[in-house]
Formats: C-alpha cells, structure tokens, sequence
C-alpha cells in the first residue's frame, strides 16, 4: 500500500510536468511565428496588441480546450472501466461521444443554439446520457465485455448516420462537410467565449467522477460487497453515469468526438497505480489531458494543406492499442 | 477504281454533304431556344437573353443564398441540369461552364444536342469576353454592347488614379478561404488600388488564411463574407472574438458572396461595393 502511494505521487507529478510542458508548447505553435517568449516580453501592454490578441484569444482558449477535453475523456475512460468492469469501455468506444455529437449537431444545425449558448452542452450532456442508459438497457446488467462493445458499436454507428442525416437536411452548403469535424473531433479556432461556456460542465462532471473513487474500488470486491461497505449502488451508478455524461457530454459539444483517448490513458496508466480505480481516476484525468494536448500539438506540426482532426491523431494510437487488447483479453471477451 | 465504284463514292459523298450541310440551309440557323445549367452562364443568360429565350435555368439561381438574381426568376422552370430533363425541354443550345460535370456534357453531345461551356472567370477582364461569347450564340450583340458600355462606364469610376500608396486588403470567406493572384477577387480589388494581403504571403489562388496571421498581418481593409444562411461551423470564424477585436467596423466590409462567386456583369456590383466602402472609409 505504501509503495502504491509512493507509485503514484510520483505518477502524478510526472504526468503533470508534462501536461503543463505540452501546455507551453501548445501556446508556442502557430501560423504566425509567435513563440511562448513573445508573450512574456510582453508584459503589461494594451491589451489589443496583436501578440496579445494571438495568444490570449486564438491560442490560450485552444490550449485550455485540448487540455479540459482530455481531462473528461480520460476519466470518463477509466470511470467507465471500473464501473461496467469493463477492459474495453471508452467513451468513443461505446457510442457516448458520437451520441453527444449527435444532439448537438441537431441543436446547433437547427439554429436553435444561436439564440442560445447554453444549449450546445445542454445536448451534448443530453446525448451522452441517452447513449449511456441505452447501452445499460441493451447489453442488460452484467454484461459481457463483448456485449458491451457490441451495443456500443450499434449505438455509434446509428448515431453517426444520423448526424450525416441531420447535415443533409441544412441549408448551409458547407454543412454537409463538417461531419468530419464532429465525428473526429477539433480544438481548433474556439473563442474563449464557447469555452467559458462548456468549462464549468466539464468542472461538474470532473467532480462527479473523481468523487466516486471509494466507491468504485469498493466495487473491485463486486456489488454485494460494496453494498455491504455502505455504498448505495444506485447512487453510485447514477453519479457514475451523470458524470461521465456531463463531463464527455459537453466536451464533445464544443470539440467533436475524439475518440480512443479513454481507452489508453488509463490501460497505459494501470501499472503505475497498483490497479486501484480510485488513483487511476486522477492518474488518467491528468495522462488524458498530456495525450490530447500532444495530439493537438502533432496537428499543426504534421505539413498538410489542411489541418488534420484530433480524432486522426488518436484513432492512430488507440485503434492498434485496442486490437492488441482485443487479443491480450481474447479469452475472457470471447 | 472502277467507274461505277467511283460514281457509287461520288454520290454517297454527296448525300452525305447534303445531311451535314442541312442546318447551314436552312433559313434561320441562329438557335433560339436555351437552357443553362451552371450558376454562372444563369446569371450571363439572364442579362443578355430575352425571357422568351430561356427554356430553363439551373436551380441554383434561385437560391438568394447563392443567386445576385433569385428575384428575377419567376416563371422560368428552374432544373437539377441531368440530361433527362434537358431532353424533355428539347433546347437548341445548353450552356455549361467548363467545370461542369463532364459525363453530362458528353452525353448531351451524344444524343446530339449543342452545348456551349464558358470558361470560369479569374480576371475581370474575361467577363466581357464571356458577354461577347454568350451574346454571340444567342444572337442578342445589341444587348451585349449596352450592358458592355455600362460597365465601362463603372469602370472608369473607380479606376484609381493615385499609384505610390497601395494600401493592403484580404478577403476572408468560409472555411478561412481567401482569394489571392489569378482569381477574380484578386482582380477586383487590384484593379481598385488595393495590394492582396496573398502577395505579401506570396500565396496565389484560393488559400487557407488562418485567423492568426489574418490578425498578424492586419490588413487595412477586410473584405467578409455576408451570408444569411443556416448556421454552420465554416462560418465560426465571423463570429470570433479575435476578429472583432482586431478589426474595428472602419476596417471590416461585407461584401455578400453572391454578388462575386461568379464572373458576371453582377460581378461588377462588388466592384462598386469595395469602391464605394472604401471612399467612405478614407472621409
């Protein structure tokens, strides 16, 4: 127990050194050639400088973004993991990101937003938490791992064709394109004004999740120990589930699916912490952030005409991690 | 050859003479009756021919999203542009633009109806070779010279004199898209006086303008899109609090993108737009 803790201080500190190195570099890239050090030697100037301007309104809100989306999905990621007992639960993975892009593709496309901010994580968190309940409905109460992933893959690829759908029906040319956008996800370009909006839910939603770390190591024992602890199970769950929603829910309304991020942050971040949920729920909230914080950054490094989406980046990384543990787990999921 | 082999050849020739010289016989040659199925040769039919003229035009220009001409369109069929509903209409000439889609072309010059294409415009100056081109195939040279003469006339305007300060303008579209040297944007806001923001890029074409150099290089006039439409993620960046910041409203012209999409007499329309906004501007 003590080495554990040990094990994990240093897992922490580790991962938040490079989440904040990642975050620096994150606000040194651009199109234009203004580094970190620009911003500093600025000082106390007006603030409608362009260095200013550059940093403070294109590049710190994309920073925040990457780093507070990363956050919900490696939680949500691990949470899932502990809560559905479940090696292979991802919010991509299961169809809760794509759902969430779903409804606010509808929100957003309708014009209903416009009028409205506050609707675009509204939906989001409303997707999310159809997404999951559906999937708690489908693959029924102790489900397989395999059944799961099944109902998952339903889900996601129904919701999927459905926002398609939903893109033909606009009457803006361009719309039809961004399916792109929302099915592999962008920090790209946000304002600091859509960020303020979606960060207290993602806020929410962190707090919901990392709460509910004894519990959810109390349900390593399983249900009937863990209720014999004390826990409520119902309660339990239905924080579990709230949280993941509000948390994936509205950083997907603001930044698209980006998907396998939950998958490998917490695997990758398991060994560190001795297997125990409750430490590798913060473990992951922090590797989540690095993970998409880096992506972003390998985005605008990579020399194409158009920037590639997030979801490329760690679709890459987490679709052979996924087989590999497909077959690590062959016997138990098959 | 034999003597009858050669007659047997001499009048098959003949014959065959006769079947392809029967339009050139026949008193009326001029065809009379046409159909557009691109947005731009639309707008070009539109001014020059006679309403009696036009069969059938593309369905885009009625979208007033798209169309300079959506209100003029009332009573004329407007089409999809496939190749069975041409054949209904049975015209004697289409007219396309040379990026439109070639598998419909060549069937159409298959099942042997004309079709004239018009190249797209990326100067100004070959809008009034497009006029003299259309107005030649539908006979309507009278109407090309009056609306020609208009627009020298606007021309001679807002040609500027001055030539040591140029000061420096960009548009900015959808999808952070601007214009730069060999398009018609790039034209117009040369022929005004202007220096393109893509040259001090050294960029031509259509380019990607991310907002961050945009707002780097702040540029003394820019040119926006104004699209009334359906909201979309393309058009994020209008609304972004960088920009707003940046620019000021004495900086910022919206110029709706209906009015320059196409190399047209409306074309010009822009032309004055950018003229006129910028005589403003410098009072």
């Amino acid at each position: 127990m003590k080495k554990n803790s040990y094990h994990f201080r240093k897992t922490l500190s580790v991962l938040s050194g490079l989440v904040f190195l990642f975050f620096l570099l994150s606000l040194s890239l651009g199109p234009s050639d203004l580094t970190i050090f620009d911003f500093w030697s600025l000082g106390e100037t007006k603030k409608n400088d362009t260095t200013w301007l550059i940093f403070f309104e294109i590049r710190l809100p994309r920073a925040i973004l990457g780093l507070a989306v990363g956050m919900s999905l490696g939680l949500a990621g691990a949470a899932l993991q502990g809560y559905l007992r479940n090696p292979l639960a991802e919010p991509g993975i299961i169809g809760v990101s794509t759902s969430a892009s779903l409804f606010t593709v509808i929100i957003f496309y309708s014009g209903l937003s416009a009028g409205f901010a506050l609707l675009m994580p509204f939906a989001g968190i409303l997707g999310a938490t159809s997404a999951v309940l559906i999937l708690q409905s489908l693959a029924g109460r102790n489900a397989s791992a395999l059944t799961v992933v099944l109902a998952g893959v339903a889900i996601s690829s129904f919701s999927g064709a459905l926002i398609s759908l939903a893109l033909n029906f606009s009457a803006n040319p361009f719309a039809t394109y961004e399916i792109v956008f929302w099915l592999l996800g962008s920090v790209a370009d946000r304002g600091l004004d859509q960020v303020a909006i979606a960060l207290p839910f993602m806020a929410v939603g962190w707090a919901l999740l990392l709460w509910s770390g004894n519990p959810l190591d109390a349900l390593t024992l399983g249900e009937e120990e863990a209720a014999s602890l004390g826990y409520k199970l119902s309660r339990v769950r239905a924080q579990l589930v709230f949280g993941t929603a509000v948390a994936v829910g509205s950083a997907t309304s603001i930044a698209g699916t980006i998907g396998f991020v939950g998958l490998v942050v917490p695997h990758l971040l398991r060994p560190f912490v001795g297997n125990r949920p409750k430490l590798l729920l913060s473990a992951s909230a922090l590797g989540g952030a690095a993970l998409v914080l880096a992506a972003d950054i390998a985005v605008r490094l990579l020399p194409f005409k158009q920037e590639l989406k997030l979801g490329v980046i760690t679709a890459l990384i987490g679709a052979p991690f996924f087989l590999l543990l497909i077959i690590k787990h062959r016997r138990s999921v098959l | 050859m034999s003597f009858w082999r050669s007659i047997r050849v001499g009048i098959i020739s003949i014959a065959y003479l006769l079947i392809q010289s029967g339009p050139i016989l026949a008193l009326d040659t001029k065809p009379k009756r046409f159909i557009s199925i691109n947005l731009c040769t639309d707008q070009l039919l539109l001014d020059l021919a006679s309403k009696e003229q036009i069969l059938a035009l593309s369905h885009m220009i009625g979208d007033s999203n798209s169309s300079p001409y959506s209100e003029r369109v009332k009573g004329i069929p407007l089409i999809q542009g496939t190749v069975e509903e041409i054949l209904t209409l049975d015209p004697d000439l289409v007219f396309a633009s040379n990026h439109s889609n070639p598998i419909t072309i060549n069937l159409l010059r298959r099942l042997g109806i004309k079709v004239q294409t018009i190249p797209s415009v990326k100067d100004l100056s070959q809008i009034e070779t497009n006029i003299d081109t259309v107005a030649n195939a539908i006979g309507q040279t009278t109407r090309a010279n009056q609306v020609k003469a208009a627009i020298r006339t606007l021309l001679k305007k807002y040609k500027r004199k001055e030539k040591l300060y140029r000061p420096v303008a960009a548009t900015i579209w959808a999808n952070n898209i601007s214009a730069g040297k060999g398009t018609l944007q790039h034209s117009i806001i040369a022929f005004l006086g202007f220096k393109n923001l893509s040259e001090k890029l050294n960029v031509t074409g259509l380019y990607s303008l991310p907002l961050e150099v945009l707002i780097e290089k702040k540029p003394n006039l820019l040119l926006v899109s104004h699209y009334k439409n359906a909201p979309s993620l393309s058009n994020a960046i209008f609304s972004h609090p960088a920009l707003k910041k940046a620019f000021g409203s004495e900086t910022i012209l919206k110029i709706p993108d209906k009015i320059w999409l196409c190399g047209t007499p409306a074309s010009y329309k822009a032309l004055e737009l950018i003229g006129e906004g910028w005589r403003e501007r410098q009072r």
